[in-house]
């Protein structure tokens, strides 16, 4: 039905270049200002209902030659954070027109326009869902080394949690909580009309950490972010933007002669804070309790030797300029950061380009580009699966081993306590270990625009997204890990493809004075594909690294193709300016689900309600509210990708032995019926501004339902399998989001702008069968899904207590674990036996919560005369780490932690640590904290010479303090990387650097 | 003009076009075969049945060693992963979640599944070759029969057949035994009716496994563990003691025992056996043929290096031991109503002075029996065996119960458990699971 639908579409567009009409030339310039007469650089002049528009220059000064037939035409003028303003113009005989405007503040942005979610572009104040949108400056100062790490505390409604201290980050985003347990809740990104891939892929084991690829995007290029939340606002998008959309624009040329930047940075970073460790000059000669014999040892500091002070550097370069028909924008750039782990690294090598061309008055053509190649120099840490890392090898070691290298035999001391449970050397790691990734990847759209009549615009993007990642392990043989002391190389490979195809039209007219009407239909077709081959080579030979060199040699490799198609329909009616109104429909299918389930129906509908534009409130309110918005969203959205591509099937696995090949039956018991899971969002809110716009406030409430949700179901294993996908489960969210704009200050000298954006959150999962708890891979088998409690919920045992909440130890003085009967949903009662100890199964609990209640963070920017100083603040508050780090460290066998030597100095019981070291609750701490995030100074300067426009100079730090209670490196971190249900799991992740950086930008 | 047009309507054509291709919503899975495929076709239930036997030989007989053989002390976990720390230490502490016990389970209801899948498709699938159907199902029987007494080493009761819709009902192990002895009688009765073809040796058992001796001596032992002693010898006598079966192993396809001792070194093998010092003869060969040095103490217990089946990649592992049917035939015959004496003697004294020979180079070399020969007497002296002999083969647990050696909850010399607790993922969904045994 679609195909027909798209090419009958197709072909009318063709018919519609036989049109013309006659025109004449006209030339309008002048001056665009803001409210205290400084001209307004890059804004913005459109002449509506055509493609004709240009943008003013240094001066503020543009100059735009019109063609069109005499009469009225309406010119808009636009630029970030002011007011846009419109001016009707009569083009007759008279050439040249002058005009001159002056852009009121706006700081509340009500009439930023915004494309994301929205058929047309559209002012904010017509939209009844919140939307987000950050230009470059607000990213500016922020010294990020990528997109998503500088998006931290600017939107509110979003959660971001770097999760690891490695050059190449690691960084999830959550907005208005998760949607999904066996999905993604990362959002969908949008660059340029590319839906672009943002996988985490563990090519290599490096201990729970993975570099997610929007890594490879340069913040630079950025010219504006928007960010729409949830699926009240998703009809353009589909079912794939069920977690939010975060839409990324880049650069592009504007009219004028070639503008020429050129900056470079410099920076150094360095580990915020060690684990005080274990200085006691004694040690047990065994561990049997009773025998409390010590001898005496010399301790070593081994982190001294893991951490180092990293430098890094970036060189950037752009080139952009056009004229009315035509513009370019051409970008390169090199960055290079060292981790605070030593020998990692990661680096990045951009080029991008842009070109826009009209084609003629009511067409016109873009063509993007971008190449990456990324690399980096891992050392594995942490330790979810494989146990061969530095930090990992720290926290296990003894530290009364001198860790250093034998100089005559080369070879590094196990520093493990006893001779059969062996741990990595951190020294080793770093020094023998090579492990290594490397990125291509290239990413280009062309997007035609058309607006054949009046009051019609078709759009097509077709955006593609190709990349080939490879990882390279090497472990020499004989060294100290605990289970490659044969030695290890691994290569596995990923090549991915996506492409989407995007045709949207739309449709504005006037029905009769009042009302306004735009309609959108569109349609989209979406592709994509991995591949992904691996070897791992065991039992290798003295000297190479490649899979060759080894004896043992096991190969793997997977295949996944899925397409998706989805077709909207959108109408919104505005009415006298003041209110408007929207519904849409959209269907949506997507290859992974069976043919039944297939193809789904989303509805959404949703009012903005300006009052300010009221005659009533123009008459009294407005001094005191100059805005004022009531705005509501209602919308379905669906979840594509929750699944991977084959898994309603049952799929039964290769194998081979004796030669013979075989297949063998999965774990998995495939289900034809399993559905996309439904999301209903309900959000409702108010914009308003106070004190003649200087303060603006928008506020939301939302109520995110999550039906038929998909668990990834542990069936009894009797039943010959162990699991399946199966819609049962409910999620919800609900919570606020809040943003303050303020400017408290502003005259010729000084601008003093704040931001405040806060959002509180509530995730609650249900409908988890049998006794109400699903436990989650990844986690240690400590975390899982547990009706009534959050996703990611840390489930495990916890100490027996007497009635007055003191520890019930056992007869001879130790902690223990709770006993009794285990119920449902984490319940449970308690047993004691005649002589007061636990009785009964061992007993599990929601012992913590990993997503915090609330996430706030508070920006300060000013600006006097030529300097800007900012400083920004993030905050989480309410959320609990398992810090496994501690557990380990603080234990008998390893104890190189300061909290062992309570029991060497007799001050608690020998055995003490090993009573503990089961009972996970005495691991759960307090993770709230509030961070110095992001702290700058920036001059600049407009010297008369070398051709130059300006030049600036920023000092900036991130990261520079956390004030928290968290006794670990660092509560934001997450050993599971990017899992979206295992979070706030510590076990010795690399914390996030201070860091400290120097930037000269110069514009010609 | 006239060009720019051009240049759209090629534009347009070209986006048409990709807008139609890709489109297909149908993308079959390259990565391997559907239930469907499996299930319903001839090549589909030989290429299942070498999975089976795939899977039992690594992960299944990977459960079946490692976790009875840490709760019945014959190998030590050591490394701090909760499951292990829980496994070793036993008693009634052992959570109903642990990790090992849920794999032992779980594993061994995975195999039952294929092979149920195996025995109820065969009629359709294979109607057409007699010779191949009667060999895939007598080794669907063969595996089914395995993992039932796999199961019944560790666990009191348990369902007979899996259930997809997860109500399986339980029966007693007895129950479960007595079904894998029907299984393999009827394994008997086929390959007896109807020989298995050429095809089926090539494409299914290979060269190294025996399915014929397989079924006699598995049995041979579930006979033995029921108390059925006459069918036991009988079973007995008709393996063939000279033919060797094995399970082999690849890169690919690992000996399971290997990684978990020599690569994850998780677990590692007691100085003698585990067993208390009168149990074992010093100069038993068996002790230098499955361990090793350098000796490592860890929590004041010496602990080997293990070699043996288990010291490297691709080395095979036996289906069974041909000394474990002869003392099977010893146990039998000095257990039933009226002991046999002097054919328990020749047996253990087979055993005992074997000194080289062995099919798979388990050479006791030892003198003959030279204490009291009552029955008790033999009895402790088969246990002696059967624990050097069959070290590692996941038969101690079973054979401490059956020979009614020291037990918890009043001792943990020997074994720190009877019966594991049932799985927490078996109780959650299973409504039938019964109460948790207390030791």
């Amino acid at each position: 039905m679609k195909k027909h639908f798209l090419s009958t579409l197709l072909g009318l567009f063709v018919m519609l270049f036989a049109l013309n009409a006659l025109a004449q030339s006209t030339v309008v310039k002048g001056k665009v200002l803001d409210e205290s007469n400084e001209p307004l650089i890059g804004a913005s002049v459109i002449l509506k209902g055509t493609q004709l528009g240009t943008a003013t220059n240094v001066n503020g000064e543009f100059t735009l030659n019109v063609n069109v037939k005499s009469g009225s035409y309406d010119f808009e003028f636009r630029s970030v954070g002011f007011r846009s303003v419109i001016k009707k113009v009569i083009i007759g005989k008279e050439s040249p027109i002058i005009l001159s405007v002056q852009l009121p503040t706006d700081a509340l942005g009500l009439d930023e326009v915004i494309v994301t979610g929205t058929s047309v572009a559209t002012s904010k104040k017509q939209l009844g869902n919140a939307v987000t949108s950050l230009k470059a400056s607000d990213l500016q100062y922020s010294s990020a080394t990528s997109i998503d790490q500088a998006l931290s505390g600017k939107i509110a409604g979003a959660q971001i949690t770097q999760n690891s201290g490695n050059p190449a980050g690691g960084i999830s985003v959550r907005l208005r909580g998760p949607s999904t347990i066996v999905g993604s809740s990362d959002p969908l990104y949008i660059v340029d009309g590319v839906i672009v891939n943002n996988d985490s892929r563990e090519l290599l084991d490096l201990g729970g950490y993975a570099q997610n690829r929007l890594v490879d995007l340069n913040p630079n290029d950025i010219e504006r972010i928007e960010v729409i939340k949830g699926a009240a606002a998703a009809a353009i998008y589909g079912s794939r933007a069920s977690n939010g959309v975060v839409q990324i624009f880049t650069k592009k040329g504007k009219d004028g002669k070639a503008s020429v930047s050129f900056s470079s940075t410099f920076r150094v970073s360095e580990v915020r804070k060690t684990l005080p460790y274990n200085t006691y000059g004694k040690a047990f000669v065994n561990t049997t309790i009773t025998d409390k014999t010590q001898m005496d040892v010399t301790r070593y500091d081994y982190q001294k030797d893991i951490f180092r002070q990293a430098v890094g550097n970036e060189q950037y370069l752009s080139v952009s300029g056009g004229n009315q028909n035509s513009n370019y924008f051409f970008s390169g750039s090199m960055f290079q950061n060292q981790g605070i782990i030593k020998s990692s690294d990661f680096g990045r090598s951009n080029v991008r380009m842009r070109i826009g061309q009209h084609l003629n008055k009511w067409a016109s053509i873009t063509v993007g580009g971008n190449y990456t190649y990324s690399s980096s120099n891992e050392i594995p840490n942490g330790g979810i699966n494989e146990a061969y890392g530095a930090l990992t090898g720290f926290i296990f070691s003894n530290n009364f081993v001198n860790p250093a290298k034998n100089e005559t035999t080369g070879a590094y001391p196990s520093t493990a306590p006893t001779a059969v449970l062996r741990r990595t050397n951190p020294l080793e790691a770093i020094d023998r270990f090579k492990f290594k990734q490397n990125t291509s990847r290239f990413t280009g759209d062309v997007q035609l625009n058309l607006t054949p009549i009046e009051g019609l615009g078709i759009d097509y993007t077709f955006g593609l997204d190709t990349y080939s990642q490879s990882g390279t392990a090497y472990i020499p043989p004989v060294n100290t890990t605990p289970s490659y002391d044969a030695g290890l190389s691994r290569r596995a490979d990923a090549n991915v493809l996506q492409l989407n195809n995007d045709l949207n039209i739309r449709y504005q007219t006037k029905i009769g004075e009042l009302v306004e009407s735009t309609t959108g239909v569109g349609g989209t077709i979406q592709y994509d594909r991995s591949q992904t081959t691996s070897i791992n080579a065991q039992q290798l030979g003295v000297f190479g690294e490649t899979i060759n060199n080894g004896a043992l040699i096991v190969s793997g490799e997977s295949r996944s193709e899925r397409a998706f198609a989805g077709i909207f329909v959108q109408q919104t009616f505005g009415i006298a300016s003041k209110l408007y109104l929207t519904g849409a429909g959209r269907w949506d299918a997507a290859s992974v689900y069976g043919l039944d389930n297939r193809w789904q129906f989303y509805p959404k509908a949703s009012a903005s309600y300006v009052l300010a534009n009221e005659e009533f409130w123009k008459n009294t309110l407005a001094d005191i509210l100059p805005n004022f918005k009531v705005r509501a969203a209602w919308g379905q959205a669906g979840n594509l990708t929750a699944i991977g591509a084959y898994d309603r099937f049952t799929n039964y696995s290769p194998v081979t032995t004796a030669g013979l090949n075989g297949y063998l039956a999965p774990l998995t018991l495939g289900n034809f019926t399993v559905k996309p899971e439904r999301q209903t969002e309900l959000e409702i809110g108010t914009d308003f501004s106070l004190l003649k716009d200087r303060i603006g406030v928008e506020f939301t409430y939302y109520n995110k339902e999550v039906k038929d949700l998909i668990l990834n179901r542990t069936l009894a294993p009797t039943t010959g399998y162990n699991n399946r996908f199966v819609n049962i489960g409910t999620m919800t969210n609900k919570g606020f989001e809040v943003m303050v704009r303020a400017i408290p200050v502003q005259n010729k000298d000084v601008k003093w702008t704040s931001t405040i954006t806060y959002t509180q959150n509530k995730n609650v999962i249900d409908g988890v069968e049998g006794n109400g708890v699903l436990p989650f891979a990844g986690g240690f088998g400590q975390v899982a899904a547990v009706n009534g409690y959050s996703l990611g919920a840390f489930y495990s045992t916890f100490f027996a207590r007497n009635p007055d909440g003191s520890l019930l130890l056992t007869p001879t003085g130790f902690p223990q674990r709770e006993r009794g009967t285990q119920l449902a949903n984490g319940q449970y009662t308690v047993g004691r036996d005649a002589t007061g100890q636990p009785s009964g199964a061992i007993l599990s609990k929601v012992i913590g919560n990993p997503n915090p209640t609330a996430v706030y963070s508070f920006i300060n920017e000013v600006e006097y005369k030529k300097f800007t100083f900012r400083l920004q603040l993030d905050a989480m508050q309410g959320f609990d780490v398992f810090n496994f780090t501690r557990r380990v460290g603080e234990r008998d066998l390893y104890g190189g932690l300061a909290g062992y030597e309570a029991e060497l100095k007799g001050e608690v019981p020998k055995g003490t640590s090993a009573a503990l070291f089961s009972i996970f609750e005495n691991y759960i701490e307090k993770g709230s904290f509030v961070k110095v995030r992001e702290l700058s100074i920036s001059y600049m300067a407009t010297p008369k010479a070398l051709g130059l426009k300006n030049i600036r100079i920023l000092l900036a730090g991130r990261n520079l303090l956390s004030f928290d209670n968290y006794s670990g490196y660092d509560p934001e971190v997450n050993s599971a990387g990017q899992s979206n249900a295992v979070r706030g799991f510590d076990f010795v992740e690399v914390p996030i650097p201070r860091q400290y950086s120097i930037g000269l930008t110069a514009n010609f | 003009m006239k060009f720019k047009i051009k240049i759209l309507t090629t534009s347009l054509l070209v986006a048409s076009s990709l807008m139609l291709t890709n489109c297909s919503l149908d993308i079959k899975n390259p990565n391997g075969p559907t239930d469907a495929q499996i299930l319903t076709t001839r090549d589909g239930l030989i290429t299942l049945s070498v999975g089976l036997r795939q899977n039992y030989s690594t992960l299944g007989i990977s459960s079946l060693i490692l976790t009875p053989g840490t709760t019945a002390r014959e190998i030590k976990g050591i490394t701090t992963f909760t499951n292990i720390i829980e496994i070793e230490a036993g008693g009634t502490a052992l959570p109903t979640f642990n990790g090992n016990v849920l794999g032992v389970w779980s594993r061994m209801y995975r195999v039952i599944g294929m092979a149920d899948d195996i025995i109820a498709s065969a009629p359709t699938a294979l109607a057409s070759d007699a010779a191949m159907k009667s060999g895939v199902v007598a080794h669907a029987n063969l595996f089914k029969a395995m993992a039932l007494g796999g199961l019944a080493t560790s666990f009191e009761k348990m369902p007979l057949q899996t259930d997809k819709l997860g109500q399986a009902v339980y029966s007693d192990r007895t129950e479960a035994l007595k079904l894998a002895v029907k299984l393999l009688d009827e394994a008997v009765a086929m390959v007896s009716a109807t020989a298995p073809s050429a095809e089926f040796r090539t494409k299914v058992t290979g060269a190294d496994f025996d399915l014929i001796n397989s079924i006699q001596a598995y049995r041979a032992r579930y006979n033995m563990m029921l108390g059925n002693f006459d069918a036991a010898i009988a079973s007995a006598n008709a393996v063939d003691l000279s033919k060797k079966s094995s399970f082999v192993y690849s890169s690919q396809s690992q000996n399971p025992i290997y990684a978990a001792t020599q690569i994850s070194k998780d677990y590692a093998p007691r100085d003698n056996f585990g067993l208390p010092t009168a149990l074992v003869d010093a100069d038993d060969k068996r002790l230098a043929f499955y361990l090793s040095t350098p000796n490592v103490v860890v929590g004041g217990e010496t602990l080997k290096k293990l070699v043996g089946f288990f010291d490297a990649v691709d080395r095979a592992i036996p289906v069974y031991l041909p000394d474990e049917i002869r003392l099977i035939r010893a146990e039998a015959n000095l257990r039933k109503a009226t002991p046999d004496i002097n054919a328990a003697l020749a047996d253990i004294n087979a055993v005992r002075t074997q000194a080289s020979g062995d099919a798979f180079g388990v050479n006791a070399g030892l003198g003959a029996y030279s204490g009291s020969q009552t029955k008790d007497a033999l009895l402790i002296e088969v246990y002696k065996q059967r624990c050097a002999e069959l070290f590692m083969t996941g038969m101690r647990l079973e054979d401490s119960r059956r020979f009614g050696r020291p037990a918890p909850p009043t001792s943990l010399v020997e074994r720190t458990r009877n019966f594991y607790p049932y799985p927490d993922q078996e109780r959650l969904t299973n409504p039938n699971t019964p109460t948790d045994p207390s030791i």
